[in-house]
């Protein structure tokens, strides 16, 4: 680093980048208290619907802890793969190559996206599910995690490109 | 800036630019005096608290936020330690708040420093203290606004020191007020992060800690107000010009100078003891007022007594009611509300409404707050006596 400040437009662009990079990579590790939130409200708050309640008691004691079991991997699997791209995000946030981040990135917005797409399709589709105040939250709770996803990628894929720009420079310099 | 500049450094300008000894103490004595003057120092002598010049951090601790304890916030900072450089500045902003947060930025060589020291004129030795203190935080303080606002205070972690051998290094900030800086290892103290956009650890520097009050430090960082761009914070070459402005500034109060014009400074008087000056500048000190006082002493040939602000306590108490603006004391009170009274009015007159309402007293007559009126009676008194 120079003693002089350099504020050509690339180079702003790669601070302001980072700083997004970083605070979304934060913002998409906290959707993950949301996962826990959802399943919590669904299945411990909420009375539990007379359909799930019979199936549950159809499958017996056995059924239902494997299902619990299920539902607690999948709820892991999300946090977990949440933490990792907070920190994949913090060190793209540092200047350096986080492999891992786009393909996880990606696979959890697959996730979401499918999530969304099969509370969308039993809502308008399955007699008497319906659309009450909760689903709207939960919606447009869902829709902003997967913007802030999208915008952590768009930051990161703009830095990336910024950045071998400036090395491509360095090198014609030298 | 701290004590080091504001008394002593003032002191050796006040006498480069041809005060006397003991006009030279009143001046820097006045200026140091206006980092102390806060409510409770004024109500213990039961003088105007809205002379008030500063806020103490326990004051601060304790001061409302909402819109008018915000402007009584900003009327003090931004008329004492934090001049609106151009009150008029284009922003590309839809949003009026942002708008007048952002024309509150302070920096050097604005039209309101040539108002402060004009107002100065023929005022007498407090008036050209309180000036210069002014004057000399517009360079320590540029880039800083003196009301509480994330969005132009704030700042990260991205802060650069540019060590004298031309290296650069990562400055490391805590958050604890009791602990000292360490300039050998780069870790200074600030106020820790507030989401709150007018919260008090947004108001001024705080989030750069005393960064801009060393003389020796030069940094990089990048102020929330600036998208991005990077800053670079030269002190010593500022602290210098600093200097050679006041210099300038008060051989216009004296009269040995016609005019006052802004980007003008007196580096030829200054320019025989530019390399002891610089030196003091430079010295990697958290403290540089046994240089400052060094130097002062060597010019006038006189010892400069330490800084007490209980000096003239004393004097104003047991003056009378109608005598005591005839004090060391009183005057600066004086000086003090007709500096806070001009730049809040050029503040509101501007249209912006972050320094609240205020009233040109002198054509519509007296209305607003009952310790202006001093200001008022002094006038008339000037007048008529």
């Amino acid at each position: 680093m120079s003693g002089s400040v350099n504020n050509d437009p690339d180079s702003v662009m790669i601070r302001k980048n980072k700083g997004t990079i970083l605070l979304t990579g934060a913002g998409v590790a906290a959707f993950g208290i949301w996962s826990v939130i959802k399943v919590v409200m669904e299945f411990v708050l909420s009375p539990i619907d007379e359909k799930l309640a019979t199936d549950l008691i159809a499958v017996g004691p056995i059924g239902e802890i494997f299902v619990a079991i299920v539902l607690i991997i999948m709820i892991m699997t999300d946090v977990i793969l949440r933490i990792f791209i907070f920190f994949c995000a913090r060190k793209e946030s540092k200047g350096y190559r986080a492999k891992g981040l786009m393909f996880t990135s990606f696979l959890l917005i697959a996730g979401s996206l499918g999530s969304l797409v099969i509370f969308l399709l039993n809502a308008a589709l399955v007699d008497g599910a319906g659309f009450d105040i909760e689903d709207m939250v939960s919606l447009f709770v869902e829709i902003t995690s997967l913007v802030i996803t999208f915008e952590m990628i768009a930051a990161t894929l703009n830095n990336r490109k910024l950045l071998a720009k400036k090395r491509r420079e360095a090198a014609d310099a030298s | 800036m701290h004590l080091d500049f504001h008394y002593y450094a003032t002191y050796c300008a006040a006498y480069l630019a041809g005060y006397s000894h003991e006009e030279s103490l009143d001046i820097c004595y006045s200026a140091a005096l206006v980092d102390r003057c806060t409510k409770s120092f004024l109500s213990s002598v039961k003088a105007p608290l809205q002379a008030a010049t500063t806020q103490s951090q326990t004051e601060l601790l304790g001061v409302r936020t909402d819109i008018l304890g915000l402007q009584d916030i900003t009327r003090i900072w931004a008329s004492f330690h934090f001049l609106p450089k151009d009150l008029y500045a284009p922003v590309k902003s839809i949003f009026k708040n942002y708008k007048n947060k952002y024309r509150l930025i302070c920096g050097p060589d604005g039209d309101l420093v040539v108002d402060t020291v004009k107002l100065a004129k023929d005022k007498g030795l407090q008036a050209a203290g309180v000036a210069m203190h002014v004057l000399a935080d517009t360079w320590a303080h540029r880039n800083f606004a003196g009301t509480p606002s994330m969005v132009i205070n704030n700042t990260d972690s991205y802060f650069f020191e540019l060590m004298p051998d031309g290296e650069t290094r990562k400055i490391k900030f805590n958050h604890n007020p009791g602990t000292a800086d360490d300039i050998e290892t780069g870790l200074y103290t600030n106020t820790v992060y507030s989401v709150g956009e007018t919260t008090i650890m947004n108001l001024g520097h705080g989030r750069a800690g005393h960064l801009p009050d060393y003389s020796f430090i030069s940094y990089k960082y990048m102020p929330a107000w600036d998208n991005y761009r990077e800053c670079l914070k030269d002190n010593p070459s500022e602290y210098y010009k600093a200097f050679c402005q006041m210099v300038y500034a008060m051989k216009f109060l004296r009269g040995e100078v016609v005019s006052f014009e802004k980007e003008t400074y007196d580096a030829e008087s200054v320019a025989p003891f530019k390399n002891r000056i610089d030196e003091i500048l430079r010295k990697r000190q958290p403290d540089s007022s046994a240089d400052w006082k060094a130097f002062g002493e060597e010019l006038s040939g006189e010892t400069i007594p330490g800084f007490d602000e209980t000096k003239y306590l004393e004097e104003y108490k047991n003056a009378g009611k109608d005598d005591n603006d005839d004090t060391f004391l009183g005057r600066f009170i004086l000086a003090a509300l007709a500096q806070k009274s001009m730049v809040t009015h050029s503040i509101f007159k501007s249209g912006n409404m972050l320094a609240g309402f205020s009233t040109e007293y002198g054509r519509r007559g007296f209305k607003g707050l009952r310790d202006y009126r001093k200001l008022v009676d002094s006038k008339a008194g000037a007048k008529h006596g």
